[in-house]
């Protein structure tokens, strides 16, 4: 062909669905891009595929009952849903748990924010395909895992917490083999902090990827190390601190990590300076564990009240929302767990990057689908998505109830 | 000279180490099973139950299920004992806290993996 004939020909718009069903996704989540050659330049995220009725459920448990239910909210978060709940029991039955109680609860807090970013910093290698270092910080993520385990029992869902403080106490061997290990732990995790700061396989694949605008990111609402990133000060543990955080915070030792870099890159920051933290105030936490008993005895009917207890997930700021009525059992719970605050800014983050880049895009807020997923209705047959008012709702529940003769 | 990247060190002294991970069901060593695992469920001291229910109700997946004492079992105060359905145990050992005769326990046995669902109860 001769340069005389050539022209410029504008690519059409092309929309790539993944999912729900992907072999890339974890979870079921539905991702529309709409795509000019290689640049995303609209973008649609869904989710609500894997919706479990989990409040509703836990209106006809019991709140001893509801802890190990709302474990089951998120598999990584699990120590959040858990201590979370219970906290929001202990603020509604206005009992004060003992000090030990705390200092444990929130140790189990702290490891398991350490675990979960380092799967997170694992899975950030993976995405950008430096598999070598996923394999890395995965096989020293298991000294943390064995701490959990050796802690309370199990690596995932560790039942920690109970109404009144926490079922399992430190002992003293317990105590000196977690510190050992946390230095080796921090050893490690400055090496992997150097490590993506250094190696060019991940450091150009993150650098100015998905940006996040202060601006924005405060306008969005988003949370947690997503809203660190883009410079926004929001962290629970430091701006309205609950249990043991109150001593950590008065210790002064201890700062909010943020990042002024607003991409991927300053997420990615957040997350691994932040475990390095962590390690240390799990380590302050353990020297500094006062003596005493580690339950109080809380009387299992709680009196009617209406909490908000908020708590510092590694995702993000998570919030349970309690209504109590006298009884046993819950009235009303409400989650809103971090990603769904993330969400909103994710669609900001994908327009104008390149679709090669989108599976770190979307992995940078970690997000997590099954612990946001609440009430949309989504329709198979024509991919109708209905966000399902609380009357409708209503209606919807009573003629089902009618049906089944009020059974289950 | 080209270098293997950020890594390269590690990469190397990894080359004298051996795997972190052990050939499980064929050796069971190094798995570092805890002190306190909560594993399969069972009876610590069953001669000391007498039949309160409490397990029962504590439990967040009803799992445990009050059954009448045969002739062969140990006769408790109320004539009722716990059977397990294992299959339904999120191994949360509330039972286990909540009886105020320690008749439960979770044990260290972690290969809870079955054929049938009869074979799950545990009575």
């Amino acid at each position: 062909m001769s340069t005389g004939n050539r022209k410029t020909v504008t690519p059409p718009r092309v929309t790539i669905p993944i999912g729900p069903q992907h072999p890339a996704l974890k979870e079921p989540g539905m991702f529309k891009l709409t795509i000019e050659g290689e640049r995303i330049v609209d973008a649609e995220v869904n989710i609500g595929y894997n919706h479990r009725g989990i409040e509703k459920l836990a209106e006809s448990k019991t709140h001893l009952q509801v802890l190990y239910l709302a474990e089951r909210i998120c598999g990584i978060c699990s120590a959040t849903h858990n201590g979370n709940y219970a906290q929001a029991v202990e603020m509604a039955a206005e009992v004060e748990i003992p000090e030990r109680a705390k200092f444990i609860r929130t140790l189990t807090w702290e490891l398991e924010r350490i675990h979960s970013h380092i799967l997170w910093l694992g899975v950030a290698f993976h995405e950008v395909g430096f598999d070598t270092a996923f394999m890395y910080s995965w096989r020293d993520r298991e000294i943390v895992m064995d701490m959990l385990e050796d802690l309370s029992g199990n690596r995932v869902n560790y039942s920690m917490n109970t109404i009144g403080g926490v079922r399992r106490n430190v002992s003293e061997e317990l105590r000196s083999s977690l510190l050992t290990r946390l230095d080796k732990l921090e050893e490690r995790m400055i090496y992997y902090r150097d490590v993506a700061i250094q190696e060019k396989t991940f450091w150009n694949r993150v650098d100015g990827v998905g940006v996040l605008e202060t601006s924005v990111a405060r306008a969005t609402g988003a949370v947690g190390p997503t809203a660190r990133g883009s410079n926004v000060p929001v962290d629970v543990r430091f701006n309205d601190p609950t249990q043991a955080y109150v001593h950590l915070r008065d210790s002064g030792e201890f700062e909010m990590i943020l990042s002024e870099r607003c991409d991927v890159a300053g997420r990615a920051i957040v997350r691994v300076v932040e475990t390095i933290e962590s390690i240390k105030m799990c380590r302050w936490l353990l020297q500094n564990l006062p003596d005493g008993p580690i339950r109080e005895r809380v009387r299992p009917r709680v009196q009617p009240n209406e909490v908000l207890a908020r708590y510092e997930a590694p995702r993000g700021e998570v919030v349970h929302y309690l209504v109590t009525n006298g009884t046993d059992k819950p009235e009303r719970w409400k989650v809103r767990a971090p990603t769904h605050a993330n969400w909103v800014s994710m669609r900001h983050t994908l327009i104008g990057n390149y679709l090669a880049d989108a599976p770190i895009i979307l992995a940078a807020i970690d997000p997590c689908f099954s612990c946001t997923d609440r009430v949309t209705i989504v329709d198979t047959d024509d991919n109708l998505i209905e966000s399902v008012p609380l009357d409708i709702m209503r209606v919807r529940a009573n003629k089902w109830y009618r049906q089944n003769g009020g059974k289950f | 000279m080209s270098r293997l990247g950020a890594m390269e060190k590690e990469l190397l002294k990894s080359i004298k180490k051996k795997p972190a991970t052990v050939i499980y069901p064929f050796t069971k060593e190094g798995l570092n099973i805890p002190v306190g695992l909560r594993g399969r469920w069972t009876y610590k001291n069953p001669d000391r139950c007498t039949g309160c229910k409490i397990c029962e109700r504590v439990c967040p997946s009803s799992a445990i299920e009050m059954v009448e004492c045969g002739p062969d079992d140990i006769q408790t105060k109320t004539g009722w004992r716990p059977i397990c359905h294992f299959d339904r145990c999120i191994l949360c050992a509330q039972c286990v806290e909540s009886c105020p005769r320690s008749v439960l326990e979770l044990s260290a046995e972690f290969e809870m993996a079955f054929l049938s669902r009869d074979d799950m109860i545990i009575r």
